[in-house]
């Protein structure tokens, strides 16, 4: 076996400049995978929080069952009541994964300073609980004034780019007009008590978040649409299936026809942009694959034709078939192993570089620069380590076959 | 005792749209203790009676029987087990391996069969001893002279305490006077220890040692 390793070790050595190329393309790709990789695992991260917490999904969401289809078109249908949602919320407070529930509503309608009017988007929630969900937007450098009060009535807090597109300051008065369930028209004062960018430059302009209460007398309702739900101790979001069916589970037995569904499952954004990433990340693995396996192959081409006598020589000597694929099987693997020894290398120095240099970018749909960070995902550089080393090993095999095939007396004569 | 035999052996070849009759007909037998030269012009089939003895190729017809094995009825893999413990080779170009020391190089066969590195490095050590080369044994082929790599060949050949040696045209590429030591160490291994030896050659120096000559004109021995 050592034999066999030196052979190989030694062929590469002694082919310097055609195996540093194979060494290099086979780096380069480690290096690439890896860093997309950890580009991406910690994009994945802070879209994760950025949907549970800064878009206050929280990690369930406790829906009436069929309002995500009918719901839009007859929202009083699909509602629940005050008596459903205080029991439902009661059976899931006293489980204790669950950190948190709260009831929300959301509305919609027209805002108007007096002379200007425009349309707006509203979350009607519970202070204090969005607080613990979203923590607290004020210190956001770009909050201005006060966040909402669980007995404020009349305050809002409206989305920069709506505040400037209507005027209004810290105090200023409007009026919100909207649908009742019940198809009337409705309109109540608000004040302005807090303005700030909610960082998605395509609701910056239409946002308002009112108080649940305040929520319930615009469109003139007892309940709640949907009941939102924190857990404790959960990790990036990931354990949200199970929980979601466990608590489906639950209040299926407790008689409640509901649909739960996951923050992963409701975040068009995260969704897209993962769909995304996972697309692009699937183009540079196949590309790098492609580079790998047509550079080993053209590498250990070379390297069988010109060792054709000499590995005619090894089968005169009793070396069987098997024994010429697995010569060239371990150069190819180890030109892997050395391609993602020096891949590591270049990664490392990447990584380092970003890390001290801290890049920032702004992300599409956002208006906030945000910090460019590559995540070490160790998992990840030990998988592309042992994938590119077998992948150069199943590569090698393919000249090699050739080689062993060859006659005994036709590789001896090769010139 | 028999160490190779031929019965009614022929070999051809297809060399585009020709059928070349490389050997035919040929009966041989060769004895254990033989030193024997294959004798003829080139093109003659000395190279191929050579490869069939030494199981690398396939007769077309006929039989090879080497320590009583016949050659035909073995499966490649077995083949190659006959190679690596019954037959020794020597190559007119050494066909020395470049990345290994002469050590190594020495090593292979006994590698290839396994068995402790210690033993054999211990076993090669000697073997390279015998033929005056332990002060190279860690040099590389490029690093020694035509004679030395052909006398690192022969240790090659002789460590895995083959039954037979085949040496296609040993001194070829030697001067006069490597020669003639690569032919007296060759002479010494057969009347010491016994080692049968078959060449093919037209090297008259070696013609003149040998115990026994086999002619062959045109694929059949005159």
């Amino acid at each position: 076996m050592l034999m066999w390793f030196t052979i190989s070790l030694r062929n590469i050595v002694k082919n310097g400049r055609r195996s540093l190329m194979t060494i290099l393309a086979i780096a380069l790709g480690f290096a690439a995978i890896n860093l997309f990789q950890g580009y991406v695992h910690s994009t994945y991260e802070g879209l994760t929080n950025a949907a549970i917490h800064g878009e206050g999904l929280g990690h369930l969401t406790v829906f009436k069952k069929g309002f995500l289809t009918e719901g839009k078109l007859h929202p009083e249908k699909y509602q629940f009541t005050r008596d459903e949602a205080d029991r439902i919320a009661g059976l899931l407070k006293r489980q204790p994964g669950v950190k948190l529930v709260t009831p929300r509503l959301s509305l919609s309608g027209i805002i108007s300073n007096g002379k200007n009017s425009t349309i707006f988007i509203a979350q009607g929630l519970v202070p204090s609980d969005d607080v613990v969900i979203r923590g607290d937007l004020t210190v956001f450098t770009s909050f201005k004034g006060s966040y909402l009060a669980d007995r404020e009535r009349a305050g809002v807090v409206v989305g920069s780019d709506l505040a400037e597109m209507l005027g209004l300051k810290i105090g200023s008065e409007a009026v919100v007009l909207s649908n009742t369930y019940s198809g009337m028209a409705n309109a109540l004062d608000v004040k302005v008590l807090g303005i700030y960018n909610n960082g998605s430059a395509a609701t910056n302009d239409k946002m308002l978040l009112m108080t649940f209460r305040h929520a319930q007398d615009l469109v003139d309702v007892q309940g709640a649409e949907n009941l939102v739900v924190l857990l404790k101790n959960e990790k990036d979001g990931k354990a949200s299936a199970a929980a979601a069916a466990e608590v489906s589970k639950l209040l299926a037995g407790a008689g409640f026809e509901v649909e739960v569904k996951t923050w992963e499952e409701l975040s068009v954004f995260y969704n897209q942009v993962k769909n995304m990433f996972d697309m692009i990340f699937l183009f540079i693995f196949i590309i790098v694959l492609v580079i790998v396996i047509m550079s080993v192959i053209n590498t250990m081409s070379m390297s069988v034709m010109e060792r054709t006598r000499e590995i005619g020589t090894m089968r005169a000597l009793g070396l069987k078939r098997y024994g010429v694929k697995f010569l060239f099987a371990t150069e190819g693997a180890l030109l892997g192993l050395l391609g993602s020894i020096v891949g590591s290398i270049l990664f490392f120095t990447a990584y380092a570089v970003i890390a001290t240099m801290h890049p920032t970018y702004v992300p599409p749909a956002s208006s906030n620069p945000v910090p460019l960070r590559v995540d070490l995902v160790w998992s990840s550089l030990v998988r592309s380590a042992c994938f590119l080393g077998m992948l150069s090993l199943v590569a090698a095999f393919v000249p090699a076959r050739k080689s062993a095939r060859m006659t005994i007396v036709d590789a001896l004569g090769h010139i | 005792m028999n160490i190779l035999e031929f019965h009614n052996v022929k070999k051809d070849y297809q060399l585009g749209e020709t059928i070349v009759h490389a050997v035919r007909s040929i009966d041989l037998t060769v004895r254990k203790g033989d030193f024997a030269a294959i004798l003829g012009a080139s093109g003659s089939g000395k190279t191929t009676l050579l490869n069939l003895a030494g199981a690398i190729d396939d007769p077309t017809d006929g039989s090879v029987i080497i320590n009583g094995q016949d050659v035909s009825r073995l499966t490649d893999n077995q083949k190659a087990d006959l190679r690596n413990r019954t037959i020794g080779y020597i190559f007119q170009m050494f066909n020395l391996i470049s990345v290994l020391s002469a050590l190594e190089n020495v090593m292979l066969s006994l590698q290839i069969r396994g068995g402790r590195p210690s033993v054999i490095r211990e076993e090669a050590a000697q073997r390279l001893k015998e033929v005056g080369l332990t002060d190279f044994m860690h040099h590389r082929p490029d690093k020694l002279s035509g004679g030395q790599r052909q006398r690192v060949a022969i240790a090659r050949a002789l460590i895995t305490k083959p039954l037979l040696i085949l040496a296609d045209e040993p001194t070829a590429n030697l001067d006069h006077r490597t020669a003639q030591s690569i032919i007296d160490l060759m002479k010494e291994l057969n009347e010491n220890e016994g080692v049968t030896f078959i060449f093919s050659t037209h090297d008259q120096r070696l013609i003149e040692r040998v115990k026994r000559v086999v002619r062959i004109d045109d694929g059949k021995i005159a």
